[in-house]
């Protein structure tokens, strides 16, 4: 369980989170939001590489804070950060066993159970023996997620996951973090890609400028959005809207002669987030 | 890393190579020898730890159970293998001094500066690689390190001719880790001061370098700190007092202002004495001292009066209005260079001894012309039969053409002899040397008399002087009186 309390951070004059709290249980929590929003700001204040500059932050009932909490902290959680690299020349099993001794997997045999199953987990096991620096863009995000896993912590912490992949190796990517999330470890995938929550979250949090707007199941996020959307002749103005494959119009919002529709998640979020910059300008 | 060792291997031949090893000196040249093993391990602990954001490697392995302190530990234990190469090169070349009739006493801890140097090195490359807003900083630190090399090398000390250094710049002689070469200053300088000093400064660079990593303010951490940063002031304080003694003040005026207070500039030599002799040596060249007295004893003890002693003066600055005053036998600086050629200079210096015990002139009294005079064979049968293959030497001389000054570049005191006078000294020496001595130490009034013929001292012995089969040409310079 990750339990976040009034978290505020800074940069100079940004305010990247501001006064957050939420709770994140097993299981696959996506943490949604638009570019800047403060996701990541959130994702490295829980992975303890960042402080936040008020606020609590406890996961598994330990204290971020002090170097020997954090120590323990660490030791339960896998980080996947947004942007990361590799050391020049070793090889994908090379690198993940010299990962797995920073984690303290001391035992030789563990450690390479352990960096088999991470490799198996992201389908990776053919590339073992591959320099970390021939390998894709794609298999290089996978090995990150390899080596985030490795250890099999408790605690997931993936941000933006899948980022600069193509859509069939983000909907593989999904099946991986979905397999993870079936397992009962505690997933915050950090995303700005609504097709990344459907199918594998069981929660949804969504910030923007730094505040908390929403947590709940995705439904709940779809419901927001309930008697709001539209199907219509032509563009309303004032409301969100797109165009449809049949020439029709899609429109969120007050709408006048428009047929009502079923909501779905991409519609909630739209409206949460006008709604979101509506109040930021009042 | 490669290129380093084979530069430092080269410079250990080209120093192991040049003549007597002392082991004062050797101590001291080691860790300069390593510098270029220094200056990579610089380079690549400043790489090694700008490496993780190159890489972008470094936030995720901020998210690990070891995190970056461990990471910190980790690359400063990695200078383990640069250290590890100069200890075996440092070793190799001891063993091969040690092959080569090695004189004095190893300094451990100038020895130990080597190996320590390259720990400091790479992780103050570490620590300065790790500015990671500040790119440039390991070259702009390399730079100024090197620049402070050069200001504190002894080579352009003793080369200068204007004022003494300043206090400042000789102070920096002591703080860069490693010198090439050895004033006195560096083998006066409290070594195991100078160690702690450098250890404790590892130390506080460590200690920095882990603050950077979590700007923890807890109190061990800040026990550790002040203590190292305290040893480091006390150890640097500690040597700054020892060189403001009056020993190592007037040892550095003396290579900078030749015309110092005589008896103060001997103050930083240390001084024996035998029989009533006086050899006094600047701390390196110590093992020479017995070389010495061997070689001056029998003048000493034919005019005790006259021959006071043996003293050190650098042998590459100004003589100009030097004066020790009379009696004293001055030697350079040669002794451990290359090529020394040890008999040679103890045949000179001998015979140095003997030009004062016969009234002829030595160390920086004027040169005159002896040739004729009898006092002439007594320097050149003294140092005949006072050092190793004398009269080997002496035979050279004999069959040196024209008027006699030096032996092998050497001078032989301020007098110039003619050719005939080694060959009587060479006919004398085949007398017993008790009988001989005995005759020149009756005689000594006769002797020191410039009317004294070298046939009045021939036909002392019994003997003729030998045609030498050369013309007598005289030189410009006044006879001796």
């Amino acid at each position: 369980m990750i339990v976040v309390t009034t978290v505020t951070k800074t940069y100079s004059d940004v305010t990247a989170l501001d006064d957050v709290s939420l709770q994140v249980g097993p299981g696959i929590t996506v943490l949604l939001g638009p570019n800047g929003a403060g996701k990541t700001s959130l994702i490295r204040c829980l992975a303890t590489v960042m402080r936040p500059d008020r606020g609590g932050i406890e996961i598994g009932s330990i204290r971020v804070g002090a170097e020997s909490d954090n120590r323990a902290i660490r030791s339960r959680l896998g980080y996947m950060p947004q942007a990361t690299g590799y050391p020049n020349g070793i090889s994908v099993s090379k690198h993940l066993d010299r990962i797995g001794v920073l984690k303290g997997i001391v035992e030789d045999d563990e450690r390479a159970k352990a960096v088999a199953a991470s490799l198996r987990a992201v389908d990776l096991e053919e590339q073992a023996d591959r320099r970390v620096n021939r390998l894709s863009g794609g298999m290089q995000r996978r090995l990150a997620l390899a080596q985030a896993l490795m250890g099999s912590p408790k605690i997931l912490l993936l941000d933006e996951p899948t980022a600069g992949l193509d859509p069939e190796q983000r909907a593989t990517f999904r099946s991986f973090i979905g397999a993870i999330g079936a397992a009962g470890a505690t997933v915050l995938v950090s995303t700005h890609q609504l097709e990344d929550v459907l199918g594998i979250s069981g929660e949804v949090v969504v910030i923007a400028n730094g505040r908390l707007l929403f947590q709940g199941p995705p439904r709940s996020l779809a419901e927001l959005a309930r008697g709001q959307v539209w199907i219509t002749g032509h563009p309303a103005p004032g409301s969100i809207s797109w165009p449809m494959p049949d020439g029709r119009v899609r429109a969120l919002g007050e709408v006048q002669g428009g047929e009502p529709v079923e909501p779905t998640v991409e519609d909630g979020y739209l409206l949460l987030m006008k709604r979101n910059s509506a109040n930021a300008y009042a | 890393m490669v290129l380093a060792v084979f530069a430092s291997v080269w410079f250990g031949v080209v120093g192991l190579g040049k003549g007597a090893v002392v082991w004062q000196t050797l101590s001291v040249e080691l860790s300069g020898w390593l510098l270029p093993l220094a200056i990579a391990s610089y380079l690549l602990g400043s790489t090694s730890s700008s490496s993780e954001w190159r890489q972008q490697t470094e936030e995720f392995l901020d998210s690990l159970p070891n995190g970056r302190q461990a990471r910190i530990l980790g690359r400063v234990m990695a200078a383990a293998a640069p250290v590890g190469y100069s200890v075996i090169l440092v070793t190799a070349w001891m063993l091969i001094g040690a092959r080569n009739n090695p004189a004095g006493e190893i300094i451990w801890s100038e020895v130990a500066v080597g190996p320590l140097s390259i720990a400091i090195a790479w992780t103050i490359g570490s620590l300065v690689g790790g500015f990671r807003r500040f790119r440039s900083a390991p070259s702009l630190f390399l730079v100024m390190y090197l620049f402070l090399q050069l200001l504190a090398s002894p080579d352009i000390e003793i080369g200068a001719s204007g004022p003494s250094q300043s206090d400042a710049g000789r102070l920096l002689m002591w703080l860069p880790p490693s010198s090439f070469e050895s004033p006195f200053e560096i083998l006066l300088r409290p070594s195991a001061q100078r160690l702690m000093y450098l250890v404790a400064v590892l130390v506080a660079v460590v200690l920095w370098m882990m603050w950077r990593a979590d700007r923890s303010t807890s109190k061990r951490r800040w026990l550790v700190a002040a203590t190292s940063v305290a040893m480091a002031t006390v150890f640097v304080l500690g040597y700054v007092v020892a060189s403001a003694t009056p020993t190592v003040n007037w040892a550095a005026q003396s290579l900078d202002r030749p015309r110092a207070d005589w008896t103060k500039l001997t103050l930083a030599q240390r001084c024996t004495n035998t029989d009533g002799i006086a050899l006094c040596a600047y701390p390196t060249f110590e093992p020479w001292i017995h070389v010495w007295n061997g070689a001056i004893t029998r003048a000493a003890r034919l005019a005790p009066e006259r021959v006071k002693g043996v003293a050190q003066r650098p042998s590459n600055t100004s003589f100009d209005g030097f004066d020790p005053g009379p009696g004293w036998v001055i030697t350079g600086f040669s002794w451990d260079k290359p090529n020394a050629d040890e008999p040679v200079r103890a045949f000179a210096l001998a015979a140095s001894a003997g030009n004062l015990a016969v009234g002829l002139p030595a160390g920086y009294q004027a040169n005159c012309d002896a040739h004729g005079q009898g006092r002439s064979v007594v320097p050149l049968w003294l140092a005949a039969t006072s050092v190793d293959n004398g009269v080997m030497l002496l035979r050279q001389l004999a069959e040196q053409a024209g008027p006699i000054t030096s032996i092998g570049g050497v001078g032989l005191g301020n007098a110039i002899f003619g050719p005939d006078a080694p060959n009587l000294a060479l006919d004398i020496s085949e007398q017993p040397t008790t009988e001989v001595e005995s005759v020149f130490s009756s005689r000594l009034s006769q002797l020191t008399d410039a009317r004294t013929t070298i046939e009045d001292v021939a036909s002392w012995f019994g003997i003729s002087v030998r045609d030498s089969g050369q013309p007598l040409v005289p030189s410009d310079l006044p006879t001796c009186g």
